[in-house]
């Protein structure tokens, strides 16, 4: 409870800088989501690592000619994004050449030149750190408090909105432009070339816009950091949906929203949280981090519970799958005791069950229930009796067991101790379309293999 | 050079030759990413080994033990998470390996804002992780970094056929009953290790230049994996230990960059003059060859000339022109074997005094360094009123090649059923890359035996290529 | 032949094995006893789970049920007596390793862990190669060397193995005939020194010619034994003629994931 207040307090003072800041990172993430998208369906999400680093020295240069103008003049936004485009550029055109040298593979070629240029741009910055006022640790990591401090000459509009924001549209602008070379060739490359889209220039055109999405945003996140928004929520929307372009507007929305959150936990949460454990002092810990622990989170979040891939859903698929089994092996043993005339008690029938199928005790029961509450079977005098619909049920289960068996005996030529097993495995995936399949091309026989009789389909 | 000072090169040096060794396993299974994966997620082990460190035992927060052990541990819980993310579907393959790679830069991150929060928070040792401060290294660190290296490269160098094996044909380590999941997570483990322990040296942003660049290397100087080894260790090594000789003049200049740069520069180096794939190398051999190429070309042009001259010599209305096309493609391979030669009845000294005509399908640009290359291997001379001149080496130069065009050709018309006039022209293609050995066999499958002698063109020669001769 | 009463010497024993990917069984209950010395082909359509056959039986990819026996022992005591050639496919061409180097990975088994290759098993590699006329290239990067040499290489290897019981997986896959022809050499070499090979094949049309024993398979044994017994046109319109579409519709849809109701 203490806490709660503590972070309400926290957010109590919430300022104009505080809205700057959440709208800068909002934009950020928004612009990192469109190439993050084609750099996982690509599987290169370390090419933005590679061009993370690989932009220093531009953004060194960059700086540098930036010097030469008026303090607060726009251009030093369009002379910043120009050098990011092109070391962007020289780095993925001295990638590709060394990839045409045969020994050096693309995952070499990648590692060399991103730690060389970055080499590059960290001497420059040293040997010229009189002339610009660049801390290489802030570039690395980014300082979004810090960056919207700077603002328009005159204006309270911070510099950082407006590159954010340039970034922004210039992605989107490159993605409605180019969306369909860069989907093709992310698809199947070799028939994009063959209709005339090199795979070459796509490449270059995505360094491009990761490079100019990372400078854009250097100064939020910080050039590393970057790597975060451009692969967590895009890697999260696709666990989420087959769809590319609702896959590019989810990973929008999830780089939006950890802006938002990242920024509110970074200010309200771990200050009050820390402190409760005995550390004082901390206030506010860095938002861009917070930002994407808060994208990772997502992504957690997405691995448990995606319909397709989360571990969580897949699990309870497999649960139904089996409570399936389970019901449809009762099912069959109450329709084999009937049709052998015979009645046993209900513990007795768990226990057989448990026997001929392997299930699980607690399964059984559940199943029961379960058929129960579904009107397949009653309950009576100690007994279970099938209802009409059970009976169906139950029917067409052993109907699938026993055509199977006569299946694999006729066709398969498989020994009669084989059977069984085979059989009581695959009855359960025989769907009525394939138990008429099976049934005409064995001559629709009324009799298994071991001579038991094979009942109608109703 | 102060004793610390050639302890912390010699300690350098020898992490930069465990770089090099393990890069040469890393890039030959494809793995280079791993190890960006495994420096960059040692920012929040490092970060959080000083915090827990701060809580535990203040006095000895900061310190190199510490540091090392964090990072391996953040290291250690990347690459799993890794792995796991690639059993994701959708995530196969390198589209899982920026996750990690971004969540625990982001994690290290919020540590460092804490840390730098904290009253008694000296993140002076931390800064040097970012981009290396060789110099800063204690000797005991340096024994430490050093010992654990060692260790790795002993292990690695024992294992030698395993990993080779893994990395080559993982199908058949598996047969052969190797525990490949066992060597994979030793290998990863100690990729991992090596990592964390060059940090303190070039940083954590460029540890993977170190393991990349002079494996790298050394495959343009060889294709063998014994020599790849040392040399990409002996690279590893001096770019190290020049990185931190040139960190120690500059003060300016940070050991990471430096050492990375170093390792560039001989990459740089390797790939224009390495002797197995370097792009000089190769032009260098190409150009070699081609001149061997056309110096056969003259030869055999000017040995064909002779001989069609000596056939109207002979005969004048024998001359191999005369030879129909049509009556060409019917003729049965002994029939085109058969009849003496042409010029049989010439003694070659003759020969040797004809002036020697340069064909003009060479090109004027090569045509002085080839007259010099055909001096040079004694196959021409000058004689003394300034004509070239055949030379008796030349001369058995000459038959040899005539031998091996025609052979070739002969068994293109007879064997792969070219037409004959497309059967010169592909040999001439061909020819050249026929070896010795080669041409013994086209000898056997032909059935020709016919000493040291020539064998007749199976095609009409040119007749502009006759000339009149003065005896 | 019944897996109970087989000799206990023979090469190769599968009793009642099922193979599935997933959920999605491949392989049937494979029953069969190979027969020793021989030359032997395993033949049947695209997907009938030939390869699967060999894998499975080595334990390179788990058995749902069944079991696979070398001369009578599981493959984990007999691996020295066992050579298994996988497709070529799987390979880099570009690694920096010579045919020599390849060739002397067979005696990697017989070496032990932590020895370096020593002159011995040069020696062996060697050997193995002259003997697939490979004598004097050995010293070649992998690469450097044309299809049909390096499926030779890999024959090297695993004669450098000095195994009884020889498993091939497509060895003339993308080779020339004439290679095709010294391999088919090489083998009945083989056989004719007491050791059993088991290739898996493609071409019904060289059965015959290049086999003793035939295994028909698809997604179960159809039919196995002599050349001349087994190749009926009964048997081949069993392999070839595509009548499983059944078994396939039941298997896709134990793999798939969404739950069926029948």
């Amino acid at each position: 409870m203490e806490l709660l207040t503590q972070i309400l307090q926290a957010l109590s003072t919430w300022c104009l800088i505080d809205t700057w800041m959440v709208v800068m990172a909002a934009l950020v993430a928004m612009a990192c989501a469109i190439p993050g998208s084609f750099l996982v369906l690509r599987r290169q999400s370390l090419l933005a690592d590679g061009v993370s680093h690989a932009a220093l020295p531009g953004v060194v240069v960059a700086f540098l000619l930036s010097g030469l103008l008026p303090a607060g003049s726009g251009w030093s936004v369009v002379i910043l994004l120009a050098g990011a485009a092109v070391s962007g550029i020289l780095a993925s055109v001295l990638i590709e050449q060394l990839q045409k040298l045969r020994t050096i593979h693309a995952d070499t070629a990648l590692g060399i030149v991103f730690t060389t240029l970055f080499a590059v741009g960290l001497l420059l910055l040293r040997t010229l750190a009189d002339r610009i006022h660049l801390d290489p640790a802030c570039i690395v990591f980014g300082n979004l408090e810090v960056a919207v401090v700077e603002t328009f000459a005159g204006t309270s509009l911070p510099i950082g909105v407006v590159v954010a924001l340039v970034t922004l549209v210039l992605n989107l602008t490159c993605l409605s432009l180019f969306y369909k070379e860069l989907l093709i060739s992310t698809f199947d490359t070799v028939f994009a070339e063959s209709i005339g889209i090199a795979a070459s220039r796509v490449q270059l055109l995505l360094a491009v816009l990761v490079a100019v999405t990372i400078v854009g945003a250097f100064q939020t996140v910080g050039s590393l950091l970057v790597l975060g928004m451009l692969v967590i929520p895009p890697a999260t929307a696709r666990l989420l949906t087959y769809h590319f372009p609702s896959m590019i507007l989810l990973s929008m929305g999830i780089g939006l929203f950890s802006a938002v959150m990242g920024h509110v936990l970074a200010i309200s949460l771990v200050g009050p949280l820390l402190a409760s454990i005995g550390v004082d002092g901390i206030e506010a810990v860095s938002t861009s981090g917070m930002m994407v622990l808060v994208a990772s989170g997502c992504l957690l979040l997405a691995l448990l519970l995606s319909p397709e891939y989360g571990a969580l859903s897949r699990l309870g698929q497999q649960m139904r799958t089996q409570m399936r089994i389970a019901e449809e092996d009762l099912l069959a043993v109450l329709y084999r005791l009937e049709e052998a005339g015979r009645q046993v008690s209900t513990k007795d029938l768990a226990s057989l069950v448990a026997e001929s199928t392997g299930q699980p005790a607690w399964r059984i029961w559940a199943a029961s229930r379960q058929l129960i509450r579904r009107g397949a079977m009653s309950y009576e005098d100690q007994h279970y009796v099938l209802t009409e619909i059970g009976r169906q049920g139950g029917r067409q289960i052993v109907r699938a067991h026993r055509l199977w068996e006569t299946f694999l005996a006729q066709r398969l030529g498989l020994r009669p101790e084989q059977w069984h097993d085979n059989a009581s495995r695959a009855e359960h995936y025989i769907s009525s379309e394939l138990r008429h399949e099976l049934s005409n091309d064995l001559m629709r026989p009324d009799q298994d293999p071991q001579g038991r009789q094979i009942p109608p389909e109703s | 050079m102060s004793y610390n000072a050639l302890l912390v090169l010699s300690g350098t040096m020898l992490l930069g030759a465990s770089c090099g060794l393990m890069g040469v396993f890393l890039t030959l299974r494809r793995q280079v990413l791993l190890s960006d994966v495994i420096s960059h997620a040692a920012l929040p082990g490092v970060a959080m080994a000083f915090l827990l460190g701060l809580w535990l035992a203040p006095e000895k927060a900061g310190t190199l033990p510490w540091l090392v052990g964090g990072s391996m541990f953040a290291s250690g819980v990347a690459v799993l998470i890794c792995f796991a993310l690639q059993q994701v579907k959708p995530l196969w393959g390198e589209a899982a390996f920026g996750i990690p790679l971004g969540g625990f830069l982001a994690l290290g991150v919020v540590f460092f804002s804490i840390i730098q929060q904290v009253p008694s928070g000296n993140a002076a040792g931390l800064e040097g992780l970012l981009f290396g401060r060789a110099a800063a290294l204690s000797s005991t660190d340096v024994l430490l970094l050093g010992g654990l290296a060692g260790i790795v490269v002993i292990v690695c160098l024992l294992l030698r056929k395993e990993l080779l094996l893994i990395a080559f044909d993982r199908e058949f380590a598996i047969a052969q009953g190797l525990p490949v999941a066992l060597l994979d997570m030793l290998l990863t483990g100690m990729t991992a290790a090596i990592c964390v322990l060059a940090l303190p040296m070039v940083g954590f942003l460029l540890v993977v230049a170190l393991m990349v660049t002079p494996a790298a290397a050394a495959r343009f100087w060889s294709d063998r994996l014994g020599l790849m080894i040392p040399v990409s260790v002996m690279l590893g090594m001096v770019s190290a230990g020049l990185g931190t000789l040139i960190s120690g003049q500059l003060e300016y200049v940070p050991t990471g960059p430096a050492i990375v740069l170093c390792a560039t520069m001989f990459f740089a180096i390797s790939v224009c003059f390495g002797w197995s794939h370097g792009v000089v190398y190769q032009w260098w051999s190409r150009r070699l060859l081609k001149q061997e190429q056309l110096l056969d070309d003259l030869l055999r042009s000017t040995y064909e000339e002779f001989e069609a001259a000596t056939a109207k010599l002979h005969s004048p209305t024998m001359a191999p022109a005369e030879t129909g096309q049509q009556d060409l493609n019917q003729q049965s391979l002994d029939k085109r074997l058969s009849g003496v030669h042409p010029w049989a009845g010439a003694p070659e000294e003759f020969w040797l005094h004809q002036e020697v005509c340069f064909p003009k399908s060479i090109p004027t640009k090569d045509l002085s360094l080839l007259k010099q290359n055909a001096v040079n291997r004694g196959c021409l001379r000058i004689d003394s009123a300034g004509q070239w001149r055949m030379t008796e080496l030349g001369w058995q130069k000459a038959k040899a090649v005539v031998l091996r065009h025609r052979l070739l050709e002969l068994y293109l018309i007879e064997h792969a059923e070219f037409p004959p006039a497309q059967g010169d022209r592909t040999a001439d293609l061909l020819e050249h890359a026929l070896g010795p050995h080669t041409v013994d066999e086209l000898k056997i499958l032909l059935r020709i035996d016919f000493g040291q002698g020539v064998i007749r063109s199976p095609h009409p020669l040119e007749a502009t290529s006759i000339r009149e001769v003065s005896p | 032949m019944n897996a109970e009463n087989s000799p206990p010497d023979s090469p190769l024993v599968i009793h009642d094995m099922t193979v599935a990917y997933g959920r999605k069984p491949v392989l049937w209950n494979i029953d069969y006893v190979s027969p020793s010395r021989k030359l032997i082909a395993i033949v049947g359509p695209n997907g009938a789970g030939k390869s699967t056959l060999l894998k499975a039986a080595l334990g390179l990819i788990p058995r749902q049920n069944g079991e696979a026996l070398f001369f009578g022992q599981p493959y984990q005591k007999v691996r020295q007596k066992v050579a298994y050639v996988p497709q070529r496919s799987s390979v880099d061409w570009d690694f920096p390793i010579s045919a020599l180097e390849v060739a002397a990975m067979g005696c990697y088994g017989r070496m032990g862990w932590f020895r370096p290759v020593n002159r011995d098993a040069k020696n062996t590699a060697l050997a193995a190669l002259e003997q697939v006329g490979l004598g004097d290239v050995a010293r070649r990067q992998i690469g450097q060397l044309s299809g049909g040499q390096q499926q030779r290489v890999f024959l090297a290897r695993a004669l450098a193995q000095d195994a009884d019981l020889y498993l091939m997986d497509e060895p003339f896959a993308a080779v020339d005939a004439t290679t095709e022809q010294s391999i088919v050499a090489m083998l009945q070499a083989l056989r004719d020194r007491g050791k059993t090979t088991i290739v898996v094949h493609h071409d019904l049309q060289t059965v015959s010619e290049y086999f003793d024993e035939v295994l028909l398979l698809n997604l179960r044994l159809i039919a196995a034994g002599a050349v001349s017994e087994v190749l009926t046109p009964q048997n081949l319109k069993a392999t070839y003629g595509g009548q499983l579409s059944i078994l396939d519709a039941v298997g896709q849809r134990m793999s798939a994931r969404q739950s069926v109701t029948s």
